[in-house]
């Protein structure tokens, strides 16, 4: 069975607006039979990756004790499933992080055993 | 009367978000002495708040959140030799610094009041969101109506919580970013209702922040009635016409505890005006020419105090130029090739503005604009007077996107004394 789903491409500010024929496979999965619309090879990935599981970055923020700001945005290094962001978010609500931190530190190794690290987005200097 | 300390410097530059911290880096690169100005404890400006993904495709080549990409320029000030001033207010620009060929900036600091003097200033203070009374809700006037940049910095920064049921007016990029915030945060985000046909943030957004969390967006809606006498209770919502204005019987009562506006930027110009600087109507930022200089010399603008930017990145290219010119301006080192008199740039047909207004010099440039609605097929017309010299291929355009047209020196040389030149955009019927 096949069907045609119409997004945008989120990889850079351009936005081309993907057509893709989505073909549903015997085990219930999906993949894409064909992109339309991408203005480069990155379009076609992210269309392709978009209909086996959507990935995005999650970012939020973490209290952080003894800094002189209450919270530290953090990110994941790559790309997550999005099935997972509520989850990881009751995870990463608990965490607690002391001062001083620093960009680029690791926050929570290895995120949902995702194989992603939660990263500090900005350094946060002692009070 | 004590003295007030004063300091010399080539460029001081008011405001430390991006397009400060670029235009200092700039200036100081071109070997001017460098200060800038912030009036927060911390560097880094909004960015420090807008902690989503989305930020340095273009200038870096990699995609950071709002705070990484601040904390790069955050490390390149502290280590190119500029003077930083935190928690430091401008509160006037004068003429009369050493014996009238400098600018007199006076600061309000930590240590008291200190007077800069510099040859160039560079305005980056950013841009401010425009405000329930601005658009003017009827209804009562509990808590709970916030700004949508206000409401994230009460999430990212302060750890508080703004509510629990949020309606959201407005479909800008910040209250998309929010609706998804709230959402990941726990917050029940009822819908994001929109007084245009379309929404008006990028497509990345619509995307990501509501169509991923099942946010209804309601065009060609609008919030009529605020309810609730301490707090708000509900909102009524109306459908709009063509017109805009509300459709009367399409009122519906919708309750929540939060009202969220993203309804718009204005740039922060008072210190701008108060210097003699000339405002244009529709940005509502400085008039500046090619170099961002603005009709008082030595003093440039650039970034969201200039005109609203959708992208970082390219508020990072301005601020580069404006530092580079300021820098130049001090040191006198600046092109002298300038034309007797500038040619005015003018927008025309759906263009909603054009930066810079004028052109003083006979070389290649850029001009910077909007669009006013979307359009499926239109094309950029550039014409002299009567004379057509340039038509762009037709395409489509949204005013959520910030457009560039080429300025060549062939097109400033077609123009006639007395005439502008008029970027337009113009609308192509279907063949």
């Amino acid at each position: 069975m096949a069907s045609t789903e119409t997004f945008h491409c989120t990889t850079c500010p351009s936005e081309c607006l993907l057509t893709v024929c989505v073909e549903r496979d015997g085990d219930g999965t999906s993949h894409a039979a064909s992109v339309h619309g991408n203005r480069c090879p990155r379009g076609k990935r992210f269309a392709e990756q978009e209909i086996i599981c959507p990935m995005r970055i999650l970012a939020t923020t973490v209290v952080v004790e003894g800094g002189d700001e209450r919270l530290v945005p953090v990110r994941t290094r790559t790309p997550i499933p999005r099935a997972l962001h509520k989850r990881a978010m009751e995870t990463v609500r608990e965490l607690r992080v002391s001062a001083p931190v620093h960009m680029g530190d690791v926050i929570a190794a290895d995120l949902l055993d995702s194989g992603v690290d939660l990263i500090a987005s900005m350094d946060v200097d002692l009070a | 009367m004590t003295r007030i300390e004063t300091r010399d410097y080539d460029v001081v530059v008011i405001g430390g978000g991006p397009a400060g911290m670029g235009a200092a880096l700039a200036a100081r690169e071109a070997g001017a002495s460098t200060v800038i100005i912030e009036r927060n404890a911390h560097l880094g400006g909004i960015l420090r708040q807008c902690i989503h993904p989305g930020f340095g495709l273009t200038h870096f080549k990699a995609e950071l959140t709002g705070p990484e990409y601040a904390q790069r320029f955050i490390n390149r000030v502290r280590e190119a030799d500029i003077d930083v001033m935190l928690g430091s207010m401008v509160l006037g620009i004068d003429e009369g610094g050493r014996g009238g060929t400098a600018h007199n900036v006076t600061v309000m600091g930590e240590g008291g009041m200190v007077r800069l003097t510099c040859r160039s200033a560079v305005l980056a203070m950013g841009c401010r969101e425009r405000t329930r009374s601005e658009i003017k809700i009827p209804g009562s006037r509990p808590a709970g109506v916030y700004t949508a940049g206000l409401a994230q910095r009460y999430i990212n920064i302060e750890n508080l919580r703004p509510g629990h049921r949020v309606v959201i007016l407005g479909s800008g990029d910040i209250g998309l970013i929010m609706a998804r915030r709230c959402a990941l945060e726990g917050l029940e985000v009822e819908g994001v209702y929109e007084l245009m046909p379309y929404a008006n943030g990028l497509h990345r957004n619509v995307k990501n922040c509501l169509e991923d969390f099942g946010i209804p967006l309601h065009l060609s809606t609008t919030v009529t009635r605020v309810i609730g006498r301490d707090r708000v209770e509900a909102v009524e919502v109306s459908r709009v016409g063509e017109d805009l204005s509300p459709i009367p019987g399409t009122e519906r009562v919708v309750p929540c505890d939060t009202l969220l506006l993203s309804v718009g930027l204005v740039p922060e110009n008072e210190l701008a005006r108060s210097a003699g600087v000339e405002i244009d109507p529709r940005t509502r930022g400085a008039r500046v020419d090619q170099d961002l200089q603005t009709n008082v010399a030595g003093i440039f603008s650039c970034g969201n105090v200039l005109h609203v930017h959708d992208l970082a990145d390219n508020v990072t290219a301005e601020a580069t130029r404006a530092g580079r010119a300021a820098a130049a301006h001090a040191l006198g080192t600046g092109e002298r090739d300038g034309l007797a008199a500038p040619i005015a740039l003018e927008p025309g047909g759906m263009a909603g503005y054009i930066v810079p207004a004028r052109i003083g010099r006979m070389a290649t440039a850029k001009a910077f604009f909007r669009v006013r609605r979307p359009l499926d097929r239109a094309q950029i017309v550039i014409s002299a007077g009567d004379t057509v010299l340039f038509r762009g291929k037709v395409r489509d355009y949204k005013p959520s996107i910030m457009e560039t047209a080429p300025i060549t020196a062939k097109m400033l040389a077609a123009v006639g004394p007395g005439e502008a030149l008029t970027i337009s955009i113009d609308p192509v019927e279907e063949a």
